[in-house]
């Protein structure tokens, strides 16, 4: 159902308009014209005493509800303004589901922005390899002079679920536990939530400068670290296991593919003149981009795969540089969406209520854009 | 039999009510609207700002100080560590004297600690203040010139983009001159609707060149040959201290901090907390108003159902097993002024009039708020979409979820329940006399409270599984708003529908 009626009064007031990036784990949150985001909340809501990620929607239905239960949070508890007032801008994946468009496009007045563009305006950027690396996915989208380049997108599930997934089977194989009730190390990290899982990660994981070799003792392994839990247990992190979580994002399985070897793809996409100034242009962010040492790993990996077979042969790219945006990993594409929505297009430009009405469904821009080659297999 | 707690007693969630729109919820979750005459769930309200203040010194901020103050009140402050709120400690030290600096005299500083986590701000290594308010400095994110320069070009391009659409002069696209264009889905919208217009498409953005060209290429920031992240060789020889590392929550509560170090924490200003009221979707009118005045916990209108329709709550289930009649008590409350009939009856689907919606066409406190109409069953034609700006938004109703696992055998007469009295409530009287109840179905009654007896018979359906039962309950109710012509309340005749959930059906024991 729509969150309010009648919210479409663009242009007739100056409030600064919201804006919003809605992630797979979490929601940044705030207004136009600032310089971070008031809020970053998980993307989940209570429905009925049950607290789900508003992605795990059942049906259309459903995901109103959803939606509206997040909006309501974030307007009446974060932002503390009527969604009323102001329009939304609000920043899209490339991957967002169209139902979710649809649904988000009829509960309030909005003005979606494709995210990999958003990511580049706080860098004053009109060229770069875009990575965002998030929490279910990691998506590249080369942008070529503010053009993204579709055709060359890779999206891979080397994301922080991956990262989970490893460190619990890490754990598992490396770990130790001093349990009073005896319990084993499985039986320990079996029982761990998510919630204590993404934690260990946070405070404890590292990702080693370069690839383990296979003569262990070569490289340096940081020292294990007690993880106290609940009930005077005491799950030991081994060192090993504080750096093998993330090999997930450069250890190529079966398919050969890596973070580096995405970024290298998604380059051979691109037309060749692009190639040169893209590479030099690397734009690492998303929530698993704050793993500590992640974007040296992946720039000293994307340099070595460039040099060897195929891509020596293919690519013929030696130069690659990678920026230091000027903000958290986690809220770059939002802080392009706050500068993007603290100019005036937003206020002549925006879709309201009515406008979707009247369409009916929000036009795809991809597909009135640039032809994308093709869609995922879907 | 299990001891009942506060939760069984006031929040049980066994009873719940039905609303119209097809949800299920307990009673204290849900408004009465006295207008349309019907319950309302949280999905059929929309919610209002009222008033913002700071729940730490109770300070009412207005919007446009809220607006200013991003939220966030001036004198408290939260711990930046478990977000509970600081307080201010004095102590005293040794320092040089300020008139003689030579001499070492005692002194009065104070700082902000924790009371909750233990936290203070010495652990950040912030210095101690002279005053008891604090001169605290303030976070500055240490990008914001460079970002507020960028936004301020961002603003000026987009100005002279729209200027040179308006003037019409149209000239030979490139990539540059479509440099805000591009960022925004609304490229292809607005191609899309001027196609839908039957308008040729639209050649606008132009003429920005000499500041694009110039003024990005300065804004354009500069790559790096090292990551930013490189780590140093300590983080894989010196052991990690757990407690030294922040927590993701911590990190997240100040985004443009989002320090990795315990001893960077900063304390931030308190977040404001706003008062809301509700409204209903379908007739506009307020179902809960608070008061202005934060200090205040009061409602100036407070519709939740708990106040106007009959409260029923399960007292007591005998041992259910499938096909064994047993019985059930279940406690009626009156929870108005008036003397209240109920009757219960076999639970039946509303129907097309009941579920008709009747917003009052007088009404019009909110003009933002458009009559919404109700809509039954699966998706509305797809083909057919509200284009008038004034058409009625359709609220789908949900086919509720109602498992009948049991037969009830309800009583067919009519109960009396007396009205609220908040002075009786003391008087221990019986009052049952004068209600000529019939013994065989009310179990007790006690000042506006009934117990009815309700034998149930666990359906095979039920299984070993839980046991509900679903009901319609006739209750009279006496509306006190004063309308147009009656000055008089009246009674009118109302239904709710409910289901109960009587517990879980035990196995029948020697059976097979
Ligand atoms: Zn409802
Ligand atoms: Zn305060
Ligand atoms: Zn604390
Ligand atoms: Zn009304
Ligand atoms: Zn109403």
């Amino acid at each position: 159902m729509p969150l309010y009626e009648g919210i479409g009064l663009i242009g007739e007031k100056q409030l600064p308009p919201v804006c919003l990036d809605i992630g797979s784990a979490y929601t940044k949150c705030g207004f136009c014209g600032e310089t971070g985001p008031r809020a970053i909340i998980p993307t989940r809501v209570k429905l009925d005493g049950q607290e789900r990620s508003v992605f795990d929607y059942r049906s259309r239905e459903d995901l109103d509800r959803l939606l509206v239960a997040l909006l309501e949070t974030i307007y009446f508890r974060r932002l503390l303004v009527s969604p009323k007032d102001r329009p939304v801008v609000v920043a899209e994946s490339l991957l967002t589901p169209t139902i979710f468009r649809d649904v988000l496009a009829s509960v309030s007045c909005l003005l979606l922005a494709p995210s990999h563009l958003l990511a580049l305006m706080p860098l004053g950027l009109q060229t770069g390899l875009v990575l965002d690396i998030g929490h279910e996915e990691a998506v590249c989208i080369p942008v070529y002079e503010g053009v993204p380049v579709l055709r060359a997108w890779q999206a891979l599930p080397l994301a922080a679920r991956a990262v989970h997934r490893s460190l619990r089977t890490a754990l598992k194989e490396h770990g130790s536990v001093v349990d009073p009730a005896g319990r084993s190390v499985e039986q320990v990290v079996d029982s761990l939530s998510d919630a204590v899982v993404e934690d260990i990660k946070v405070r404890g994981v590292l990702v080693a400068p370069s690839a383990p070799s296979e003569a262990a003792g070569s490289e340096p392994i940081p020292v294990p670290l007690p993880y106290p839990l609940p009930g005077g247990v005491t799950l030991t992190v081994a060192g090993r296991s504080r750096l093998l979580p993330a090999e997930v994002l450069f250890t190529a399985d079966a398919d050969n593919q890596t973070l580096a070897t995405m970024l290298l793809d998604a380059l051979l996409q691109c037309p060749l003149d692009s190639r040169r100034p893209l590479a030099a242009s690397l734009v690492v962010l998303g929530g698993t981009a704050h793993l500590p040492g992640i974007k040296a790993r992946l720039l000293s990996e994307v340099r070595r795969q460039a040099a060897l077979p195929p891509y020596s042969e293919t690519l013929h790219l030696d130069t690659f540089r990678m920026h230091r945006p000027p903000a958290k990993a986690n809220y770059l594409t939002w802080l392009g969406g706050a500068m993007f929505g603290g100019t005036d297009v937003v206020l002549t430009r925006s879709l309201t209520r009515e406008k979707y009405l009247e369409l009916g469904a929000l036009p795809d821009w991809c597909s009135l854009a640039t032809p994308v080659a093709d869609s995922r297999g879907v | 039999m299990e001891r009942p707690n506060v939760q069984e007693a006031f929040l049980s969630e066994r009873v719940k009510y039905l609303c119209s729109c097809g949800f299920l919820k307990p009673i204290y979750r849900v408004y009465f609207c006295r207008h349309c005459q019907k319950i309302r769930c949280g999905n059929c309200v929309s919610q209002e700002m009222d008033s913002t203040y700071c729940s730490g010194c109770l300070e009412m901020m207005s919007n446009v100080e809220a607006g200013l103050k991003k939220n966030r009140c001036s004198t408290c402050k939260d711990c930046p560590s478990c977000g509970h709120t600081l307080s201010t400690r004095a102590t005293s030290i040794q320092a040089p004297s300020m008139e003689d600096p030579t001499k070492i005299v005692p002194r009065k500083v104070y700082y902000v600690a924790c009371g909750f986590c233990r936290w203070t701000s010495r652990d950040s290594k912030l210095p101690d203040q002279n005053v008891a308010s604090g001169t605290w400095t303030e976070f500055e994110n240490p990008d914001s010139e460079r970002l507020t320069t960028l936004s301020d070009n961002y603003r000026a391009l987009a100005v002279l983009e729209r200027s040179a659409a308006e003037q019409g002069k149209y000239g030979r696209q490139d990539k540059t001159r479509r440099f805000l264009e591009g960022k925004g889905k609304f490229g292809a919208m607005a191609r899309a609707t001027r196609k839908q217009a039957g308008l040729p498409p639209s050649r606008s953005l132009v003429t920005a060149k000499d500041l694009d060209a110039k003024s990005l290429k300065e804004m354009a920031a500069q790559p790096f040959d090292e990551a930013e992240d490189t780590l140093p060789e300590s983080a894989f020889t010196e052991p990690l201290v757990l407690t030294s590392v922040t927590t993701l929550d911590q990190r997240l509560a100040f985004p443009e901090l989002q320090t990795e170090r315990q001893d960077r924490l900063q304390p931030q200003h308190k977040h404001a907390e706003m008062k809301r009221s509700m409204r209903c979707r379908y007739c506009d009118h307020n179902l809960s108003k608070p008061e202005y005045s934060c200090i205040s916990i009061k409602f100036r209108i407070q519709l939740n159902a708990y106040y106007h329709v009959p409260d029923v709550k399960i007292l007591s289930v005998g041992e259910l097993q499938v096909g064994q009649q047993t019985e059930a008590v279940l406690t009626f409350s009156n929870p108005t002024i008036y003397p209240m009939t109920i009757r219960l009856e076999k639970y039946r689907e509303p129907d097309e009039e009941e579920l008709q919606e009747n917003p009052d066409p007088e009404h019009k406190e909110s003009s933002l708020l458009r009559p919404v109409t109700l809509q039954r069953g699966e998706n509305p034609d797809p083909e057919h979409k509200e284009s008038s700006l004034l058409g009625p938004v359709t609220l789908q109703r949900v086919e509720p979820d109602i498992q009948q696992t049991a037969e009830l055998t309800l009583p067919a007469a009519e109960v009396v329940l007396a009205p609220r009295d908040d002075s009786a409530e003391f008087d221990d009287a019986p009052s049952s006399s004068e209600f000529r109840d019939d013994p065989s179905v009310v179990v007790w009654r006690q000042a506006n409270k009934v117990a009815l007896r309700v034998p149930v018979t666990p359906l095979p359906s039920a299984g070993g599984g839980p046991c509900s039962a679903a009901l319609l309950l006739h209750y009279s109710y006496t509306n006190t708003i004063v309308t147009g012509e009656s000055k008089q309340p009246q009674t009118l005749k109302l239904r709710a529908r409910l289901v109960v959930d009587l517990g879980q059906v035990t196995a029948a024991e020697g059976s097979g």
